[in-house]
């Protein structure tokens, strides 16, 4: 539990509040005792009164029951009752709230969703790191050889064969789209600029406008335009879309797979949107600072990870199946499992195959629980 | 690579295989310059306004004189010898402009692409570091003190028929006029003088320029000025001599001698090629330059956007 408190609300309500998440989120399971009014006091630095308030609310709700000599415990049917409870409770009390809010900052489900930003450019910066190597932007340690070339001694020559998008905001923004498309045509002897110009074509980018009176999405089209006339081997895209509305993200892999991909090239990309990129995989690498964490084929993985919504009954015998990931949604239990037969997961409830954010999720707090052993 | 992506590494021992290497070889750099030049529009604007406004100042000028010297030879006589300091004038205020234009574009030449994360879309091309570095030196080296040149040339051309209008309307003979205009007795000594002192001889300075524009975090033009201003002052303080002063004197004005006298002949003959060519301070500042260069490569290439 967060030792920091709040001055909105009184302690007591908020120590029951905490309670009641950790029952939410299994944290504290039907049958458990909670710990006791001492510990918390001394541990939150409460008075001990504050505590028993707080857990005396618990009892007046019936989520909690005293037993004489033993302490408190969460009452059978507790997770049940709250549920039903603080749904109907964050209905009407906070959701019109949430919507009016959002209403009024004018955010879209999109932006919902990703409000992670912060997060996001953190680890944006490690996995960039391999591929800045590869690319002969940053010097590294040992040998690295990428189609054939030392990248930090021949970039040059290399990026004949490759092209990359570091980002969508590098183009610069003095130069007019025309002048972007001469100096490529100049200096890159695959570039075909009657095909740039085909992809221009099809968007609204006039070649007479300069890059800083774009738009973003329109300054990643004309990125992208660039350098899918180049015949290159290797195309590196580090956040290609990072930014960009859902509709341009969705247009921007579909012409790439359909204008640009044949069997002969290779395209790595960097993203956290995974979902947009699911289908279009064939393989599939985690990496955890530096080192390899999982890596293996898509069809690897449909065969191997699977996840199934257990029915409520059977969670118990579930977890003795060893999932690697639990998470509860809207109050059901899933959970991901490795190498587990899939007839037996039947049983248990919906099988399904995980979408990449989730295992991404599952193998990395597993690896940061190995670590944590392995450190103790 | 591949067999269809070879026809320029293909060893070939024609002419034309020469040409086609050399042409690799150049269109990266002549391409570079041309974006040099797009991106900064100033190098040519600036020249191009300083020499507008320095025509119509003399245009103003000559309209208003024009009474007088239809109305007196003498004056006329006077007015061809004020014409004839103008050029000198003009010729003077376009090396100045063109010299600080260098030094701005230097400093920012390195500097501006890694502080806009341009950098990354030009290092995704085939353009190696040093030709970026190249193309980037060759604008204070070659491209300025040309455009200057040219800009310069025309505005004496331009200034030349105005007045010969503004004289010929006014019933005066215009040949003095131009027997007496320096552009066309000494163009091509000046050229020289150009490409000889603002080219060569500066040459270190402008390779500073770019080293500190590819290594500074920020502000390239305090970087710039900083080493030179704490190596005078702890030498001055330690041993309490200014050799390095006086090198950088030497560097910016030629040496002392030429300053305090009056030593233009002597100036104009220490550019003659036997005389220039043969002063080791000018190798030693171009070995400078090439480290500079050098270091400002290697800087190039392992410094990312900031």
């Amino acid at each position: 539990m967060d030792r920091e408190w709040n001055d909105n609300q009184p302690i007591y309500r908020q120590l029951r509040d905490r309670v009641v998440a950790m029952i939410l989120d299994g944290v504290l399971k039907e049958g458990d005792p909670l710990p006791s009014v001492r510990t918390v006091a001394a541990d939150y630095r409460l008075n001990p009164l504050t505590v028993l308030k707080g857990y005396q609310e618990l009892v007046d709700e019936k989520l909690v029951e005293k037993r004489r000599g033993l302490g408190m415990f969460v009452k059978d049917g507790a997770r049940n009752l709250l549920l039903k409870g603080e749904r109907q409770k964050f209905l009407e009390e906070e959701w019109p709230r949430i919507v009016a809010m959002i209403q009024r900052l004018g955010l879209n489900t999109e932006e919902l969703l990703d409000g992670t930003g912060g997060v996001q450019s953190k680890s944006v910066k490690r996995s960039t790191t391999a591929l800045n190597a590869m690319l002969g932007l940053i010097p590294y340690q040992g040998e690295l050889r990428v189609l054939g070339r030392d990248p930090w001694k021949e970039r040059d020559l290399l990026m004949r064969d490759v092209c990359f998008i570091a980002d969508v905001a590098v183009l610069p923004r003095w130069i007019k789209v025309s002048q972007a498309l001469d100096f490529v045509a100049g200096v890159h002897p695959r570039f075909d600029r009657a095909k740039a110009e085909g992809f221009l074509a099809k968007t609204s980018i006039s070649l007479e406008r300069r890059v800083k009176h774009l738009s973003k999405g329109m300054v990643a089209q004309l990125h992208l335009a660039l350098i899918m006339a180049i015949d290159a081997r290797l195309l590196v895209l580090d956040e290609p879309t990072l930014g960009l509305d859902i509709l341009f993200r969705k247009q921007f892999y579909d012409s790439l797979l359909n204008d640009y991909f044949d069997r002969s090239r290779t395209i790595i990309v960097t993203t956290h949107q995974v979902e947009e990129l699911q289908h279009i995989l064939t393989d599939l690498l985690f990496i955890e600072r530096g080192r390899v964490v999982l890596s293996c084929s898509m069809d690897e993985v449909e065969s191997r990870y699977m996840e199934v919504t257990v029915n409520p009954d059977q969670v118990a015998a579930a977890r003795t199946l060893k999932p690697i990931y639990e998470r509860q949604v809207f109050g059901r239990t899933i959970l991901m499992f490795d190498r587990v037969e899939r007839g037996r997961l039947m049983q248990l409830g919906e099988v399904r195959t995980p979408n990449i954010a989730d295992l991404f999720v599952a193998v990395m707090e597993n690896q940061a629980r190995v670590a944590q052993g392995a450190a103790i | 690579m591949n067999a269809q992506s070879t026809p320029i590494t293909e060893p070939s021992f024609q002419w034309e295989g020469y040409a086609a290497r050399i042409s690799t070889a150049a269109r990266p750099l002549y391409w570079s310059i041309r974006r040099e030049l797009w991106e900064n529009r100033y190098l040519y604007m600036a020249p191009l306004a300083a020499g507008a406004v320095f025509l119509s100042g003399v245009m103003v000028n000559m309209i208003a004189m024009r009474r007088r010297i239809a109305a007196s030879s003498d004056y006329a006589a006077q007015v061809q010898g004020l014409l004839s300091s103008r050029y000198e004038l003009l010729a003077g205020l376009m090396m100045a402009t063109a010299l600080i234009l260098s030094i701005f574009y230097c400093l920012d030449a390195l500097y501006g692409e890694r502080r806009d994360r341009s950098i990354l879309f030009w290092k995704s091309l085939p353009v190696s570091d040093v030709t970026a570095v190249i193309s980037k030196l060759s604008i204070p080296v070659l491209v300025l003190p040309l455009l200057g040149f040219g800009i310069t040339l025309a505005t004496e051309y331009l200034m030349l028929l105005v007045s010969s209008a503004i004289f010929a309307g006014s019933g005066v003979s215009i040949t003095g006029l131009w027997t007496q205009a320096s552009v066309l007795r000494i163009p091509l000594i000046w050229l020289y003088h150009l490409v000889t002192v603002h080219g060569l001889w500066y040459a270190p300075l402008y390779a500073w320029l770019l080293l500190v524009s590819a290594w500074a975090p920020r502000a390239p033009f305090m970087w710039a000025l900083l080493p030179p201003f704490v190596i005078c002052g702890v030498e001055k303080l330690a041993f309490n001599t200014s050799y390095f002063l006086n090198l950088l004197q030497y560097r910016f004005m030629g040496s002392r001698s030429m300053q305090s006298h009056d030593h233009a002949q002597d100036f104009m003959a220490s550019l003659l090629p036997h005389h220039f060519f043969s002063n080791p301070d000018l190798w030693t500042g171009l070995v400078v330059a090439a480290v500079f260069l050098f270091a400002a490569v290697r800087m190039r290439r392992s410094r990312g956007p900031i």
